[in-house]
């Protein structure tokens, strides 16, 4: 675009700028015309997995049935405390919805968060996966009951790995193993990021059982690179009818992983309603994406899903919540996670070699020398002053960026630092009044990003 | 031929999938070059798409925008020293060395070229042996990782410019900042200092964007440089009269292609790197792009130029960082396993669209054919990317011409919206604040700033495999229990203990002399 054209498209963009503003204002978010903005979906867990995968599913149907963006944020580590936290302390203004996982009822029997389920206006739950026990196919186990027996004359020999420890699969077979009689930590647990490395690493021969959900191996055991010994269901999966159930094989032990969707407590009942209800109809079939359901997508995808709603639901989680609690404060698993290499081993070795490396440089008279071109150049009194402005830019943002909205808030910051760092006010005006819709095109419309919107609405 | 190998030639070469790769493609420049978007992140937000497309399509578009974002991160890296993707940190001082010698449009093109040729060369390896190679792969356990992450950090320590002392103690000082948050192995939470946010860790894009972004921001104000730099630096751009578009193609591609050729065996070396370690589960294109660095000094005439502005690390790193890509499909393809994040996603799509990745994915006629078009497109996006690369280049040159005084607040703008970006969280804004005046500090002090950011994204996972091995056994002989594991480590301690050694040797030599 020359010169000449640019400049008649920003005069010509002006009204036009204002009025969209104005009618943002007018049209500021309210119960009525909900939604009117993109919607975010908080998934407390990584990419690729099999929470993430009905998050996805999930939103994809949102978008078509609400009619506005709804995007995934993965919000993961620390062991799920993260994304819940972020899922279920959101405004409760139903532009945040949360994916809740079985660790909601788990983390807080260990201290690791005061989130309860309580937190939660449960809407559905989704999928529903039994914890089944992997070994590598040259394995010698064939059976459970030959696992058991082994680790009955070998206790501490076996290790087994398939998410944190202290994780739900973790505590589904330690779970057993108390279950059998034996030592919860008979078995050695190898704490690892998820079913994914869990199942690479028994492939490999670093571990010999793996205990996951059986679609999250669903690749290696239709390849024959795994086999599954058992799975920790009432009855056999619909999916993979020829593996054994625990009971099966005379040990009447069942735990479950589950997901389901959840709403921040204190959001307006009828949004709740809305949500349901969509929700309600995609889980059961009604709608279609490309000819396809949301369940037949599900079990395409291997997920083993259970649909409750509402109160079913809320009934299960408060069930699930005593069972896990029961099982987590028992004296087999008090000690489960406090053994091995302690948390500050690592930081501690890093700090010695910090302070070695720091005496080194002393020895060498080294630590003083200045980077070439800072020395170099002057320090000058504006500069200071520069600096200290951007600093204050930056925190002006950060303080006032969710009341007062995006472009409100970069617009101000962003003319005042061009003006205050020397270009004319004019010109200052015309890149804000450029920069700042472009930027918020780019971040909010085209990538999606959930940008502040503020009491205005933008 | 084979005839699953025409289809898949017919099926790409029909006007609605070239449009979705060549839409892809100028979608992965765009993203590629905004510090704080990544290559997952954009195939993450290109999902909810991939839903209404074919399969072809689908996985087309992923494979396009990651070759197409990934030389994308060099743009920024380049012009105003923010790495527009984690794989662009390694040579991030080089690229911005040479543009502050106003050599910026030959170190891209250097990047674009050595970009695209370490590309092709990594579809080549993806084509020929990917059942064979992932089976290396496949045998290795955490022993064999811990290893190959401490060889990624030594290698990161050892390449920084200046003194290797202070390589380390940035290495350090990185590897501490991933102890922050609640630890995986032992679900621990530390340092978190009541903050429920820092339980996740420090987030490493808003830390890189905080480190090499904000901290350049505030040396530029703090000095108050004043327009005459990039009034040198524009010197070096043709001049607007100059209307025809060789005058345009030579400062970009001049002395390219001879300099590929004389280089040939050095991209050989790297693209060879790059699609090893690309195939490694868990390493990606940014390891792969600070190993390929670190030998290539190693095997360097000119060593000292490296991190001063070196076009030979420029080329040899990117070559990696592309032929990376294409080597994280095969464990994905043939095991089901992701290679690097972005696969991650792709058997999530893939899995989604009816089709379990896994080796008889090679055995079934109808999916065979889509992996041959995985095949293809990468040939075709590696290719796309030579036009659409130059035009890329071309309109980020002008950000050369923008004074300071304007750029500045602009650059602020994009730092505090792409690390807000990544996660929606208002807290990554301030870790890229807080990283900003480490990172200026740092800088005050000669330490290189490559190290930290390094040691931030691989200290967690050299922990957790640390402490996973001691949990398997006690003994720490047993980190050479196996032959890969024994192999791998032998050489890491070896590569600590040579520059301790040399000196002495050195010395006993010239006395023996």
């Amino acid at each position: 675009m020359n010169q000449r054209a640019m400049r008649y498209a920003t005069v010509g963009l002006k009204p036009l700028l204002l009025l969209s503003l104005l009618w943002g204002g007018c049209s500021s978010s309210s119960v009525e015309n909900y939604p009117d903005r993109p919607i975010s979906i908080i998934c407390p867990w990584s990419v690729g997995g099999a929470t993430d995968r009905t998050s996805r599913q999930l939103a994809v149907f949102l978008e078509q049935e609400l009619g506005v963006p709804v995007n995934v944020i993965n919000a993961t580590g620390g062991r799920g405390v993260t994304g819940h936290s972020r899922g279920l302390k959101a405004r409760p203004d139903g532009y945040t919805l949360a994916i809740i996982t079985g660790e909601l009822n788990m983390l807080h029997w260990q201290d690791l968060t005061s989130l309860t389920h309580q937190d939660a206006i449960p809407i559905m739950s989704l999928v529903d996966g039994a914890a089944a026990v992997f070994v590598k196919k040259d394995s010698p186990f064939q059976s459970m009951q030959e696992l058991q027996d082994f680790v009955k004359e070998n206790p501490g020999k076996l290790t087994a790995t398939g998410t944190a420890s202290g994780g739900i699969w973790h505590l589904a077979l330690a779970g057993w193993l108390d279950f059998s009689g034996l030592n919860a930590d008979d078995i050695k647990w190898i704490p690892m990021n998820g079913a994914g490395p869990s199942l690479q690493e028994l492939a490999s021969g670093g571990v010999d059982l793996v205990c996951c959900s059986l679609p999250e191996a669903k690749t290696l055991y239709e390849s024959g690179q795994v086999r599954c010994l058992g799975v920790m269901a009432e009855e056999s999966l619909a999916e993979f009818q020829d593996v054994p159930t625990f009971r099966s094989q005379g040990m009447d032990w069942s735990i479950s992983g589950w997901n389901g969707l959840a709403l921040p407590v204190g959001t307006p009942p009828p949004i709740v309603d809305k949500i349901s209800k969509v929700v309600k109809k995609i889980t059961s079939g009604e709608t279609t994406l490309q000819g396809k359901t949301f369940p037949e997508l599900m079990q395409a995808a291997g997920l083993s899903t259970k649909y409750r709603a509402n109160d079913e639901y809320a009934q299960f989680l408060k069930t699930n919540d005593k069972t896990l609690g029961k099982l987590l404060t028992s004296d087999a698993f008090s000690q489960m996670s406090s053994r091995g290499t302690g948390p500050l081993v690592f930081p501690g070795l890093l700090a010695v070699a910090i302070c070695v490396i720091l005496g080194c440089l002393g020895v060498q008279k080294k630590v003083h020398a200045l980077a070439p071109d800072v020395s170099k150049d002057t320090v000058t009194k504006q500069g200071v002053v520069n600096t200290v402005l951007i600093l204050l830019g930056i925190v002006a943002y950060l303080l006032f960026a969710e009341e007062l909205g995006f472009i409100l808030t970069a617009g101000a910051i962003l003319f005042l630092l061009l003006w205050k760092l020397g270009t004319r006010w004019w010109m200052s005006a015309l890149i804000t009044l450029l920069f700042i819709p472009g930027i918020y095109t780019l971040f909010a419309q085209l990538l999606r990003v959930p940008l502040p919107q503020g009491v205005l609405g933008w | 031929m084979d005839p699953t190998f025409v289809t898949a030639l017919q099926n790409i070469v029909s006007p609605e999938v070239l449009l979705v790769i060549f839409l892809s493609a100028v979608y992965g420049l765009f993203v590629g070059s905004i510090p704080g978007l990544t290559a997952t992140m954009a195939v993450a937000l290109l999902i909810p798409l991939t839903f209404y497309l074919d399969n072809l399509s689908a996985i087309a578009a992923i494979v396009t925008l990651e070759a197409c974002s990934i030389f994308a991160g060099d743009i920024p890296t380049t012009l105003v020293r923010i790495p527009g993707t984690p794989s662009s940190a390694a040579y991030t001082d080089d690229a911005y060395s040479l543009t502050q010698r106003g050599l910026h449009e030959t170190s891209l093109g250097v990047s674009l070229v050595f970009s695209v040729a370490g590309g092709l060369f990594g579809a080549l390896v993806l084509i020929l042996a990917a059942p064979q190679l992932a089976k290396i792969a496949f045998h290795f356990t955490t022993y064999e990782y811990f290893w190959l992450y401490v060889l990624g950090l030594s290698c990161a320590a050892i390449v920084s410019t200046g003194s290797r002392l202070k390589g380390a103690l940035a290495l350090m000082i990185g590897l501490m900042f991933s102890t922050v948050g609640l630890s995986e192995v032992h679900s621990v939470p530390r340092f978190t200092f009541g903050f429920d946010e820092l339980f996740t860790g420090i987030n490493f894009i808003p830390a890189m964007i905080g480190l090499f972004g904000l901290s350049e921001v505030f040396r530029n104000c703090l000095t108050s440089k004043t327009d005459e730099e990039s009034g040198k630096l524009t010197s070096a751009v043709i001049s607007d009269d100059d209307k025809s578009w060789f005058k345009h193609l030579k400062p970009v591609f001049g002395g390219v292609l001879p300099h590929l050729w004389k280089r040939k065996f050095s991209w050989f070396r790297s693209s060879c790197i790059g699609s090893t370690i690309g195939m490694i589960p868990g390493a990606g294109a940014d390891i792969a792009a600070w190993i390929s660095y670190a030998v290539s000094k190693k095997s360097s005439k000119t060593p000292e130029e490296y991190g001063k502005g070196s076009l030979d690390a420029v080329g040899d790193a990117t070559s990696a960082n592309n032929s990376a890509l294409a080597g994280a499909w095969i464990p994905a393809l043939v095991l089901g396993i992701p290679g690097d994040s972005v696969t991650a996603i792709v058997i999530g799509v893939l899995l989604m669209k009816n089709i379990t990745p896994g080796p008889e994915i090679f055995n079934n006629a109808d999916q065979l054919v889509l992996v041959h078009g995985i095949y293809l497109t990468f040939i075709i996006a590696n290719l796309l990317l030579i036009p659409l690369g130059f035009l890329a280049i071309r309109s980020g040159s002008q950000l050369v011409r923008v004074p300071r005084r304007i750029l500045m607040p602009l650059i602020l703008m994009f730092c505090v919206v792409g690390s807000y970006s990544i996660n929606g969280s208002y807290f990554d804004v301030w870790v890229m604040l807080g990283m900003g005046i480490i990172g200026f500090v740092l800088e005050v002090f000669a330490i290189p700033l490559g190290p930290v950011v390094l040691g931030i994204i691989l200290g967690g996972q050299l922990e957790q495999t640390f402490v996973q091995n001691l949990t398997k056994d006690d003994s720490l002989l047993s980190f050479f229990n196996r032959p890969i594991s024994a192999g791998l480590g032998i050489f890491c301690i070896a590569l600590w203990l040579v520059p301790v050694f040399m000196p002495l040797l050195r010395k006993k030599w010239q006395s023996a002399n």
